[in-house]
C-alpha cells in the first residue's frame, strides 16, 4: 500500500506530508512551551516582593552554551543544502560537528545542574548581623541590618544534601563560601542600588572583595537549608522544569539525527529525495529547540 | 493491497497499520472503557441512593479486590471519590475521545477523503499502542496503596498534590500516555485531510464529518499541550517536591504544611487545565455532529441545509472554544472586566452551535424520513443536545454559575450533552457503519430495544439532576446530600434543606442507572452476533448513500479503493432534481438493477444531457 | 555504510549551475543568520552588564532580542520565508491561541486586588 505524497511535493499545498505532520507536531509543541511559559510568567508576576531570586545562574557558561546551539543549528542548515547538491561526504561531517555540539551543550548542561545542586542556601534561625560575621558585610547594604540566610558553596559538601543529613553525618559547623550579594538583590533593588551609588559616589561592597571568604555557620544555628533543586523553590522548579524538558528535546533531536546519519542512511541510495526530506524534518524540529533556548537563556538567566 | 494476506495474525489485527484495522481497536477498547466507566457509576448510584449500604452482589467482590476502602462490600467516601474521578477520567479521556476521535475518525476520514490509509500508518499504530498503555496504567492505579485519584477528573491542586496516595502520580503518567497519543492521531488526521484528499474534493466538498473530524484534530493538537505542562508541572510537585501549585501557607487539616517551598498557585493548575478542559468539551460532541449529519442526509433522503453555515460554524466553534476556558472557573474569583469577557466569548460560542442545530433540523424539514436505528439515535442526539445546551446557558453567565456551578444542575447539563448526545450519536454511527465493516447488517428490533430503552433511562438519569440542583443538592458529596440534608431541617428559608421529594430522586436515578445498563446488554449482544452471523448486506451501499466510504468493496480491504477515484460533487447529493432524469449508462452501472436512485455519489461523473460522462478535468 | 555517497548516479544531481548557484546563495543566508544570532547573543549578554534602570526596559529589550532571533531563524533556518501558506495559517492560529492563553491567563488572574506587584 504506497502513500502519496511521502517524497514528492503536493501541488495545491506545496507539501509533503512529514513536513505538514511536522509543522503539526511543531504547533503542539508551540503550545506546550507556551503553557510552561504562562506557568513561569504567573508565577514570576505572583511572586511575592523580593522573592524571586536573581543571578543565581551562570551567565558565561549559559552564553557559551547558546553558542553551542546556535552553531549546532547552522551545520544542520547547512548540512541539507549540501544533501541537496549531492555531496553525503560533507552532510555527514556536517552533521557530525552537530552531534559534537549537542553532546557538548548537555554536557555542559549536566556540569551546570551538578554545581546548582552542590550549591546551597541556609537559612539561619538565629538572624546574624555583619558585626558578628564581618566576612557577609557585602550580603546586606548595612552594616547592622539582620542576615537571614547565605548562600553559597559548602566546604566538602557534596550535592542533594539536607540538614538531617548534616546532622546525620555529625557534622557541627560548616564551612560556606557566601556568593556576592547581587546574588541576592532583585533587579529592582539592583537598580534601586546603583541609583544610590550615582548619587553618593560611594560604591557599596562587590562581589570579588567578599566572594571567597569562608563563613563558618554553627549547625545548631541553621533553621533550614537546601541546595539548589527544584525543591529549593518556585525559580528553581521553572529552572530544571524548562531546561529539562528542553534538554530532553536536544537528547531527542539528537537521536533522530544519529539514526538517520548510521542505520537510516541506506534511505540515500533507495530515494534520495525522502532522505533529504527527512533531513529537513528533524532539521525544523532542532531549529525549533534552538528556538525555545533563544528564549529560556534570558528568561532563566537575565531577567 | 496485495499483501495483506501474508501478514500474520499479529501484524494483521495486534500491530498492523491498516487505518481500518486500528479504528476497530480503537472502538473495541473505548466500548470497554465505557462500559467500566458505566460499572463505576452504578456503585456510586447505588451509594448515593442507599448511604452506607453495602453494594449488593459485587461487594464482597470489592472487598477482596480493593481491600480497606471497601470494607464490608461498603463504598467509603475514599472510594467514593476514586469511583468520581474515574469515571470522569475514563468516560472523557479513555472513552468518549478515542471513540470519536480514534475509532470513527481513524476508520472514516481516510475512506470519506479517499485515501488508501492514513497519512502515517505506522505513527497511527504508535498512537493506538501508546493509548492501551495509559488505559492499562489508570486501571492499575485502582490497586495500588491508597487507591486511585481522588482529586475528581479535574485533579485541582492542592487537594490533588496533598492526598497520600499514589493513584494521582499514575493517573498523571496515563494522562501524558493518552495526551501523546491523541498528539499523534491528530497530526495524522489533519495531515490526511490536508494531503491525501482525492483530486476533485475540494474543501467544500468534504463531508460534514470530515470537517468535524478536522477540527477535532485541531483542537486536541493545540488544546492538549497546556495539560501536558499541567501534568508535567504537577508530576513535579508530587515527585521531586516543587511548589508550582502550592500556595504559600497553606494549611493542610488545620496543621500548617511542612516540608513545602510554597510560592505557587492553585490557580495556575485550573488555567492550564481548562485551556484543554472546555475545548475538550467541543472534542466530544463534534464529531458526533459530523456523524449525526451524515446519517441525517442519509436518511432524510435530501441534502443537508445549509453546508456552508455548518462548515462555517464548526470553524467558528473550532476558534472561539480556546477562549472560553474560564467560565470553568467563575467560581474562583475574577476581576469583573475578564469575567464579563469570558462571558461574552461563551455567549457567542453558542451562536454556531444553534447554526448547526437549526440546520440540521431543517434538513428534517420536507424530507421522506426512513427511521432506521441509526436515524433514532440521531434524532434522539438532536433534543439531547438541544435540552444540554440550554441548560448551559446560564452558566455562562458569572452570576447564575455561582450559583448552579457546584450543584447537581452542572452534572444534569453536561450529561445530557455527552450522554444521550455524544454517546447516542456513537451508536447511530456504529450502527450506520457497521454494514460497511462487517458485511452484514445489526438486528432492527435489539436496536429498537437498545435505542427506546436508553433513550427513556438517560432521561430518567438525567433530567432529575437537573431539579435536583436547582432545589440546592450540591454534587460530589458521597452520601447523596443525606447528611448535608438532615444538618438543615426542613425550614422555610433554611438554605440546604433537601425536601423528601428531592432526596427520592436519588432512588429514582439509581433505579435508572441499573435499567440503562441492562438496556445496553441487547447492543452487546447484537453487535458481537450480528458481526459473526448477522444478515449480509446485499451490496457495497446498501443505506444508499452518496459519499466515498460506500464505493470501496465490503469490507474495505487494505488499501481501501480497487479504483481510482474522483470526486465530481458536493456529499449529500440525494433527490437532486436531474437524479430523476433518464438514467444513463454509468448510473444504472452503479449497482441500481435499473430502479431510479434518488441519488448520486460523489464519485459518479456528471452525466451530460446526451446521456455520456462529461469529460470533466477534476480540479484538485 | 561509505559505499553509499559513492554511487554519483544515486545522488541528487546538483543540476545546472543556476541551481548550484541558489544553493551557495541558501549557504550564504545560512551564514548572515549565523552571524545574527550570535551578536544577538552577545547583545543579550551585554545588555545584563550594562542594566537598565527599569524593570520593564530590561525585560522589553531581552525579549526584542531574542523575538529577532527567533523570527529570524523560523523565517531562513525554518523556510518560513518560502511562502508556504498551509503553514502560514497553522501558525497563525497557534500563535493567537499561545498569546490568548498567556494573556487571559495572567489577566484573569491578576485582575483581582492584592495580587502581582508588578502589573501596577
Amino acid at each position: 500500500m504506497k502513500i502519496p505524497y511521502t517524497s514528492e511535493i503536493r501541488e495545491d499545498t506545496g507539501l509533503y506530508n512529514a513536513k505538514i505532520g511536522m509543522w503539526l507536531f511543531l504547533a503542539s509543541e508551540v503550545m506546550l512551551f507556551g503553557g510552561l511559559f504562562s506557568a513561569y510568567v504567573f508565577l514570576r508576576i505572583g511572586a511575592r516582593e523580593g522573592e524571586w531570586p536573581h543571578g543565581l545562574l551562570n551567565i558565561p557558561i549559559g552564553a557559551f552554551n547558546t553558542l553551542v546551539l546556535i552553531t549546532s543549528s547552522l551545520t544542520v542548515a547547512l548540512s541539507w543544502t549540501t544533501l541537496k547538491a549531492g555531496d553525503f561526504q560533507r552532510y555527514r561531517r556536517l552533521q557530525i560537528v552537530t552531534l559534537v555540539c549537542a553532546a557538548l551543550f548537555l554536557g555542559i548542561k549536566s556540569w551546570e545542574y551538578y554545581d546548582k545542586f552542590s550549591h546551597y542556601e541556609i537559612w539561619l534561625n538565629k538572624p546574624l548581623t555583619a558585626k558578628e560575621y564581618p566576612q557577609l558585610a557585602g550580603h546586606s547594604t548595612e552594616a547592622d541590618l539582620p542576615i537571614t540566610s547565605v548562600v553559597g558553596h559548602i566546604e566538602g559538601v557534596g550535592p542533594f544534601e539536607t540538614l538531617a543529613s548534616l546532622q546525620e553525618a555529625g557534622m557541627s559547623t560548616v564551612k560556606i563560601h557566601p556568593d556576592a550579594f547581587h546574588y541576592r538583590l532583585t533587579a529592582l533593588q539592583q537598580a534601586e542600588r546603583r541609583k544610590v551609588e550615582k548619587a553618593t559616589g560611594v560604591r557599596a561592597v562587590h562581589a570579588e572583595t567578599d566572594e571567597h571568604a569562608n563563613v563558618s555557620i554553627d549547625v545548631s544555628h541553621i533553621a533550614r537549608m537546601s541546595a539548589f533543586v527544584p525543591k529549593h523553590g518556585t525559580f528553581f522548579a521553572t529552572y530544571f522544569t524548562l531546561t529539562g524538558l528542553h534538554a530532553l528535546h536536544v537528547v531527542g533531536g539528537a537521536l533522530a539525527f544519529a539514526f538517520i546519519l548510521w542505520p537510516g542512511a541506506r534511505m540515500w541510495r533507495d530515494d534520495p529525495k525522502r532522505y533529504t526530506n527527512s533531513v529537513e524534518c528533524v532539521g525544523l524540529f532542532w531549529h525549533f529547540v534552538d528556538l525555545v533556548w533563544i528564549f529560556l537563556f534570558p528568561i532563566l538567566y537575565l531577567l | 493491497m496485495t499483501a495483506s494476506h501474508e501478514l500474520g495474525f499479529v501484524r494483521k489485527y495486534i500491530f498492523s497499520v491498516d487505518h481500518k484495522v486500528i479504528g476497530i481497536q480503537y472502538l473495541l477498547t473505548s466500548l470497554t472503557f465505557l462500559l467500566i466507566g458505566l460499572t463505576l457509576m452504578l456503585m456510586m448510584r447505588w451509594q448515593i441512593a442507599n448511604p452506607g449500604q453495602p453494594v449488593p452482589v459485587v461487594g464482597g467482590l470489592l472487598e477482596s479486590a480493593l481491600g480497606e476502602p471497601a470494607g464490608e462490600g461498603k463504598i467509603s467516601a475514599d472510594l467514593y471519590n476514586s469511583f468520581g474521578a474515574m469515571h470522569g477520567t475514563i468516560m472523557i479521556f479513555l472513552g468518549v475521545v478515542p471513540l470519536v476521535f480514534g475509532a470513527f475518525g481513524n476508520y472514516l476520514v481516510p475512506l470519506q477523503v479517499g485515501a488508501g490509509d492514513m497519512a502515517f500508518p505506522k505513527m497511527n499504530m504508535l498512537s493506538y499502542w501508546l493509548y492501551v498503555p495509559g488505559g492499562l496504567i489508570m486501571l492499575v492505579s485502582f490497586f495500588v496503596p491508597g487507591g486511585a485519584a481522588q482529586a475528581g477528573w479535574t485533579s485541582y491542586p492542592p487537594l490533588a498534590t496533598i492526598i497520600p496516595t499514589d493513584g494521582q502520580t499514575y493517573w498523571l503518567v496515563a494522562m501524558l500516555f493518552i495526551i501523546t497519543s491523541s498528539l499523534l492521531g491528530s497530526i495524522n488526521i489533519i495531515t490526511t485531510v490536508i494531503q491525501l484528499r482525492v483530486p476533485g474534493l475540494t474543501w467544500m466538498r468534504l463531508p460534514f464529518f470530515v470537517w468535524t473530524e478536522f477540527v477535532t484534530a485541531f483542537l486536541l493538537l493545540l488544546a492538549f499541550p497546556p495539560l501536558e505542562a499541567g501534568c508535567i508541572l504537577q508530576l513535579m510537585d508530587r515527585l521531586a517536591g516543587t511548589s508550582f501549585f502550592m500556595p504559600h501557607g497553606l494549611v493542610v487539616s488545620g496543621q500548617p504544611a511542612t516540608g513545602l517551598s510554597g510560592g505557587g498557585s492553585p490557580l495556575l493548575w485550573q488555567h492550564l487545565f481548562w485551556f484543554l478542559g472546555h475545548p475538550e468539551v467541543y472534542v466530544l460532541v463534534l464529531a458526533p455532529m459530523g456523524i449525526v449529519t451524515e446519517v441525517i442526509a442519509n436518511n432524510t433522503r435530501k441534502p443537508i441545509w445549509g453546508y456552508r453555515y455548518l462548515v462555517g460554524s464548526v470553524l467558528a466553534i473550532g476558534f472561539l472554544s480556546m477562549v472560553v476556558w474560564a467560565h470553568h472557573m467563575f467560581v474562583t474569583g475574577m476581576g469583573a472586566g475578564i469575567a464579563t469577557f469570558f462571558q461574552t466569548t461563551t455567549t457567542i460560542i453558542s451562536i454556531p452551535s444553534v447554526v448547526i442545530m437549526t440546520c440540521l433540523m431543517l434538513s428534517l424539514w420536507g424530507g421522506s424520513i426512513r427511521f432506521t436505528v441509526p436515524m433514532l439515535f440521531a434524532l434522539a442526539f438532536l433534543s439531547a443536545f438541544g435540552i444540554g445546551g440550554l441548560t448551559g446557558l446560564p452558566m455562562a453567565l458569572p452570576m447564575s454559575d455561582v450559583a448552579l456551578h457546584d450543584s447537581y444542575y452542572i452534572i444534569g447539563h453536561f450529561h445530557y450533552l455527552v450522554a444521550p448526545g455524544t454517546i447516542f450519536a456513537v451508536f447511530a454511527g456504529i450502527y450506520y457503519w457497521f454494514p460497511k465493516a462487517t458485511g452484514r447488517h445489526m438486528n432492527q428490533k435489539l436496536g429498537h430495544v437498545h435505542f427506546w430503552g436508553s433513550l427513556v433511562c438517560m432521561n430518567l438519569i438525567f433530567f432529575p439532576m437537573l431539579i435536583q440542583g436547582l432545589a440546592g443538592m450540591e454534587r460530589r458529596m458521597s452520601d447523596g446530600g443525606y447528611n448535608y440534608s438532615a444538618a438543615h431541617p426542613s425550614n422555610e428559608g433554611v438554605v440546604g434543606a433537601l425536601s423528601g421529594t428531592v432526596m427520592q430522586l436519588n432512588g429514582v436515578i439509581g433505579w435508572a442507572v441499573l435499567a440503562l445498563g441492562a438496556f445496553q446488554l441487547p447492543f452487546i449482544y447484537n453487535f458481537f452476533s450480528s458481526a459473526f452471523a448477522g444478515r449480509r448486506v446485499e451490496s457495497d451501499n446498501p443505506w444508499q448513500a452518496t459519499t466515498l466510504e460506500w464505493q470501496t468493496p465490503t469490507p474495505p480491504p487494505h488499501g481501501n479503493f480497487v479504483q481510482e477515484m474522483f470526486v465530481y460533487r458536493e456529499p449529500y447529493a440525494y433527490s437532486l432534481s436531474h437524479s430523476t432524469q433518464p438514467l444513463t449508462s454509468t448510473r444504472k452501472s452503479n449497482g441500481s438493477n435499473g430502479k431510479i436512485l434518488d441519488f448520486e455519489t460523489q464519485n459518479q461523473p456528471v452525466a451530460m444531457a446526451n446521456g455520456n460522462p462529461a469529460k470533466q478535468e477534476a480540479p484538485v | 555504510m561509505s559505499n553509499v555517497s559513492q554511487s554519483p548516479e544515486l545522488a541528487v544531481p546538483s543540476g545546472s549551475s543556476a541551481e548550484a548557484h541558489e544553493i551557495r546563495h541558501e549557504q550564504k543566508r545560512y551564514l548572515a543568520v549565523y552571524a545574527v544570532l550570535v551578536v544577538g547573543t552577545v547583545l543579550t549578554v551585554a545588555m545584563y552588564y550594562v542594566h537598565f534602570e527599569v524593570l520593564w526596559q530590561t525585560v522589553g529589550v531581552a525579549l526584542l532580542i531574542a523575538a529577532t532571533k527567533a523570527t529570524c531563524v523560523a523565517a531562513i533556518f525554518m523556510h518560513l520565508w518560502h511562502g508556504q501558506r498551509d503553514i502560514y495559517k497553522i501558525l497563525f492560529f497557534t500563535g493567537v491561541f499561545v498569546a490568548a492563553m498567556l494573556a487571559l491567563t495572567t489577566y484573569a488572574h491578576f485582575s483581582l486586588p492584592g495580587i502581582g506587584h508588578y502589573l501596577r
